[in-house]
C-alpha cells in the first residue's frame, strides 16, 4: 500500500481532510517516537524530547487544518460537541487518577492462601517500620536452574514476592534486584556470594550486610537479614553447660542429648547463641538477653546458684528445662522462684502419644496463656515431671505476676514407673503444669526490695528438656513452643507467624495412565464440545 | 430493563453465530495445551498458576476478536442508527452490548474450571489462588473486552477494529517492561499501568484492592469513550 493509498483509506475511515489525517498520523507517531526515546535511552533524551515536541506541533497543525477546513454550522456544532467531551473526559481521567492513587496508598489486601504465605508476620512490618537505614537486598538466583526445577521456580516466585512486599511496606528504606550469578558473575564475586540461591541484605548506612539462604522459609531467613543489615542489635541467648546439659553441638537428628536443632531455630530467630559455664565465669554476662538450662543432670554448686539468683534479680530472664532425673539442687533452686518440680513420671491415660500414656500429649485445648501459645498444634513431653506451685500466689511477696503455659488432662498422676499403667497409693494425681513463667522481683526467701532498686527477673521452668531435643525439636509443634517461650523471655514477640510459613508445594502426583487420561481429556473435552455445538449452530443458521 | 435485552440479543447472537465458536475453539485449544504442558512437566504442582497466564495472552487477541462486530458491523450494515433512533440511550446500547459480550467471556472462563476440576480430581490445589486467579481473569478479560468494544465503535472496518484493540491491549501488557530503563515517578506509573503487573498479585492468591480499583477504572474509561464514541454520531 503506497502512502497515498493509506491516507485515502485513512481519510475514508475517520472522516477527515487528508493532509489532517497525514499531519495526526506523523504526529503521533513523533511523539511516541520520541517519549520513548527520551525516556528508555538517556543518551538522546534532548533527541527524543525534541521529536516529541515536533510531534505535538504535527498534531496541532492537523488540529487547525481540521478546524479551518470545517466553519459550517455542522462543523461548528461538532466542535462544541467535542470540545464537551475532551472536558468531560478531563474530569473523568481526574477521578479516575484519585481513585487509583488513594486505592495504592491504602493497604488493603486478602491473602487467599491457605497457610497465607504472603501475609507478612508483624514482627516483619514492625522491622520494616522502624527501618533507620536504606536496605539493599541483591538477590541471587540462577535462571537455568528455574527451568528444570519447579521447587527453584517457586522459590523465586515466593522470594519475589517478599521482597515486593517489604519494599511496598518501606518505600525508598528498602530496594532489590534480581541477579543471575551464571551472567553476572563478577558482581556474584565482588559481593563474596558463592551460595545460590539466596539473598544478600546489604545496607550502605549502618555499613552490615548478611547473606539469607533462600530456604524452605524465606520470611524467617529474611527478617533475620533484615535485622542485622539495617544494624539492629542481635540479642544474646546463653546456653549452660557444666552439668550434663543438651549439648549445642551434637546436631544427630534422633539425639535425644542433643540441642543443636534448637540452637539452630534461635539463630534463625535472629538470637545469638553462646555457650556459658558458670564454673568458669562468675556471673551471667551482661548482655545475656535470656539463659538457657536445658535439662541438666549434675548438681548446681553454691557459686552457680547465687550468679543466676543474682542474674534473675537483675532483671534477666532464665529458662530452666528440669528433666524427672535432674539432680535436687535444680529443684531447690527454682523452688525458690515459686516453682515446684516434682518427682516421677507425669503418666497421663487422658491425652498421650499413641501406646505410650509416659508421654504425655498436650493439645490445644489444654494451653493457656494464648499469646504464646494461640497459633500452636499440639506438642509431646517424652519423660514429664510433674510441675506446679510451691504455694498460693498470694503468698509469694516477690511474685508479680505468672503465667500457667499448658497443663496435663485430670486423670494424670505421678509415678516413679514411667511404664506404670495406673497411679499407686503414694503417687500424685494431676493435672499437673506443663511448664509456667514467673516473673518476680526476688526469690521467696527474701523480702521484696525497695521499688526504686526492683528488677523484674523472669524464670520459665519446664518438667521437661527432652521435648526440646534434636529428636522431639521438630515433632509437632514443640519446636514453635520452646521458641516462643524464649522470644518471651527475651522481651519480644513470640516470632511462631514468622516460623509457621515454610514454602508451599502442593504436588500433582499422577500414574502413568493416569497423566494419559488427564492428557486427553484436557486435549479433547472442551474443543471438541466446543466443535459440536459450532455444527449445531451452523446447521441452526442454515 | 433495555439494557439486558440488548445484552440478551448480544449474547443470543453470539452463540448462534459459528463466527463465535471458532473463537471459543482457539481459546480452549491454547489453554487446554497450555494446562497439559503445565502438568507434563517434571514434577507438575496442583495449581492454575500456569494456565491462567496464557489466558491473559490469549485475550489481548481474543478479545477484539470477540468485540470487533459489536458497532462495527452495525455500522457497515447501517443498523447504527436505526439502534440509535430507537428509545434507547447511549450508556443502554454500549452498556448492553457490553454485558452481552461480556456474558459469553464468563462461559468461556467458565468451560475452563473443568481443568481445574482435572486438578481436584487428582490433586489437592488451594483454593484460595484458584478463586483469586479466577477473578483476576474476569477483571482483566472485563477490561480487554471494553478496550476491544471501544475500537469498534470508532470505525465501520472490523479487521481495522480488531487492530486497533490488540495495539492497545499489547500497549497496556508492556508498559511495565519499560519501567526498569526509567526511574521514580514514570517507573511507578509505567509499573502500575500494566494489565499484566495488576494481575500477578491475584494470580498467586493476593486480592489487592487497588488492583481491582485498576481494572474496574479501565472498564469504566473505556465504556465512557464508548458512549462517547457512539454518541459522536448523532452529531453529523
Amino acid at each position: 500500500m503506497t502512502p497515498r493509498n493509506l491516507i485515502r483509506t485513512l481519510t475514508r475511515l475517520f472522516d477527515t481532510a487528508p493532509f489532517a489525517v497525514a499531519a495526526a498520523g506523523v504526529g503521533l507517531v513523533a511523539l511516541v517516537t520520541g517519549a520513548v526515546t527520551s525516556v528508555l535511552i538517556p543518551a538522546l533524551e534532548s533527541t527524543g524530547t525534541w521529536l516529541a515536541l515536533a510531534g505535538v506541533g504535527s498534531l496541532l497543525l492537523s488540529l487547525l487544518d481540521t478546524l479551518r477546513r470545517s466553519n459550517s454550522p455542522t462543523a461548528r456544532r461538532r466542535r462544541r460537541y467535542g470540545l464537551n467531551v475532551a472536558l468531560m473526559l478531563a474530569t473523568f481521567l481526574a477521578i479516575l487518577g484519585v481513585a487509583n492513587f488513594l486505592s495504592l496508598r491504602t493497604d488493603v489486601r486478602f491473602d487467599t492462601t491457605f497457610s497465607q504465605r504472603f501475609t507478612l508476620a508483624e514482627q516483619t512490618r514492625t522491622v520494616l517500620d522502624d527501618l533507620d537505614h536504606k536496605v539493599e537486598a541483591t538477590a541471587f538466583f540462577v535462571e537455568r536452574f528455574e527451568d528444570v526445577d519447579p521447587l527453584q521456580s517457586a522459590l523465586r516466585d515466593r522470594t519475589e514476592s517478599l521482597l515486593s512486599e517489604f519494599e511496598r511496606i518501606a518505600p525508598g528504606r528498602f530496594a532489590y534486584r534480581f541477579v543471575d550469578p551464571e551472567t553476572d558473575p563478577v558482581l556474584a564475586s565482588e559481593k563474596g556470594v558463592d551460595r545460590y540461591p539466596g539473598v544478600l541484605f546489604e545496607s550502605t548506612g549502618a555499613g552490615a550486610r548478611y547473606f539469607a539462604p533462600a530456604a524452605s522459609n524465606v520470611e524467617q531467613a529474611f527478617l533475620t537479614g533484615l535485622l542485622v543489615a539495617s544494624g539492629s542489635d542481635q540479642k544474646t541467648v546463653y546456653v549452660l553447660t557444666g552439668h550434663g546439659e543438651l549439648a549445642v553441638d551434637d546436631a544427630g537428628v534422633t539425639s535425644n542429648r542433643g540441642f543443636a536443632l534448637a540452637v539452630e531455630g534461635l539463630r534463625n530467630d535472629s538470637y545469638q547463641v553462646a555457650p556459658l559455664n558458670l564454673q568458669a565465669e562468675e556471673a551471667v554476662p551482661e548482655d545475656a538477653a535470656v539463659l538457657l538450662i536445658p535439662s541438666p543432670m549434675t548438681a548446681l554448686t553454691e557459686g552457680e546458684q547465687q550468679a543466676l539468683s543474682s542474674y534473675l534479680k537483675r532483671g534477666g530472664g532464665v529458662l530452666a528445662l528440669l528433666e524427672p532425673e535432674a539432680d535436687d539442687s535444680w529443684r531447690a533452686w527454682v523452688l525458690e522462684g515459686g516453682v515446684s518440680v516434682g518427682d516421677g513420671y507425669v503418666i497421663d491415660s487422658g491425652s498421650h502419644v499413641a501406646g505410650t500414656p509416659g508421654i504425655p500429649l498436650i493439645t490445644p485445648s489444654q494451653y493457656a496463656a494464648p499469646y504464646i501459645t494461640s497459633q500452636l498444634d499440639s506438642t509431646l513431653f517424652p519423660g514429664l515431671a510433674p510441675v506446679g506451685l510451691f504455694t498460693d500466689p498470694q503468698l509469694m511477696p516477690t511474685l508479680v505476676d505468672l503465667d500457667f503455659l499448658a497443663a496435663t488432662t485430670p486423670v494424670s498422676f505421678a509415678s516413679a514407673q514411667i511404664s506404670a499403667t495406673a497411679p499407686g497409693n503414694d503417687d500424685l494425681t494431676g493435672p499437673f503444669l506443663v511448664g509456667v513463667i514467673m516473673r518476680m522481683v526476688g526469690p521467696l526467701t527474701e523480702p521484696p526490695p525497695d521499688a526504686a532498686d526492683a528488677n523484674v527477673g523472669t524464670l520459665g521452668v519446664f518438667g521437661d528438656g527432652e521435648f526440646a531435643s534434636n529428636r522431639f525439636f521438630p515433632a509437632l509443634s514443640n519446636g514453635d513452643l520452646f521458641l516462643n517461650v524464649v522470644n518471651e523471655l527475651a522481651g519480644d514477640v513470640p516470632l511462631v507467624q514468622v516460623r509457621a510459613k515454610p514454602l508451599e508445594f502442593r504436588a500433582l502426583v499422577l500414574t502413568g495412565e493416569q497423566l494419559t487420561l488427564v492428557r486427553l481429556l484436557g486435549w479433547l473435552v472442551l474443543p471438541v464440545l466446543t466443535l459440536v455445538l459450532a455444527a449445531v449452530a451452523w446447521g441452526r443458521t442454515r | 430493563m433495555k439494557t439486558f435485552l440488548i445484552a440478551r440479543r448480544e449474547a443470543l447472537a453470539y452463540l448462534t453465530s459459528p463466527g463465535a465458536y471458532d473463537i471459543v475453539f482457539v481459546f480452549t485449544a491454547i489453554t487446554g495445551y497450555l494446562f497439559i504442558d503445565g502438568i507434563s512437566r517434571p514434577f507438575p504442582e496442583a495449581t492454575v498458576n500456569r494456565y491462567v497466564g496464557s489466558i491473559t495472552f490469549s485475550m489481548v487477541f481474543l478479545a477484539p476478536a470477540l468485540t470487533m462486530r459489536l458497532f462495527a458491523e452495525e455500522r457497515r450494515l447501517g443498523t447504527l442508527d436505526l439502534l440509535l433512533s430507537s428509545p434507547v440511550s447511549d450508556w443502554q446500547v454500549v452498556l448492553g452490548k457490553y454485558l452481552g459480550v461480556l456474558s459469553l467471556y464468563a462461559l468461556m472462563l467458565l468451560a475452563t474450571v473443568f481443568y481445574a476440576a482435572l486438578l481436584y480430581w487428582f490433586g489437592t490445589p488451594d483454593s484460595g489462588p484458584v478463586a483469586s486467579a479466577y477473578l483476576g481473569l474476569f477483571l482483566y478479560g472485563a477490561a480487554a473486552l471494553a478496550v476491544g468494544l471501544w475500537t469498534s465503535s470508532l470505525t465501520a472496518n472490523q479487521t481495522v477494529a480488531a487492530i486497533l484493540g490488540v495495539g492497545i491491549l499489547v500497549l497496556l501488557s508492556i508498559t511495565q517492561l519499560a519501567a526498569p530503563a526509567t526511574g521514580g515517578w514514570v517507573a511507578t506509573v509505567l509499573e502500575e499501568a500494566s494489565l499484566v503487573t495488576r494481575f500477578s498479585d491475584m494470580r498467586q492468591g493476593v486480592v489487592d484492592i487497588s488492583d481491582v480499583v485498576y481494572y474496574l477504572s479501565v472498564i469504566t474509561l473505556f465504556l465512557f469513550l464508548s458512549v462517547r464514541s457512539v454518541e459522536s454520531k448523532r452529531w453529523v
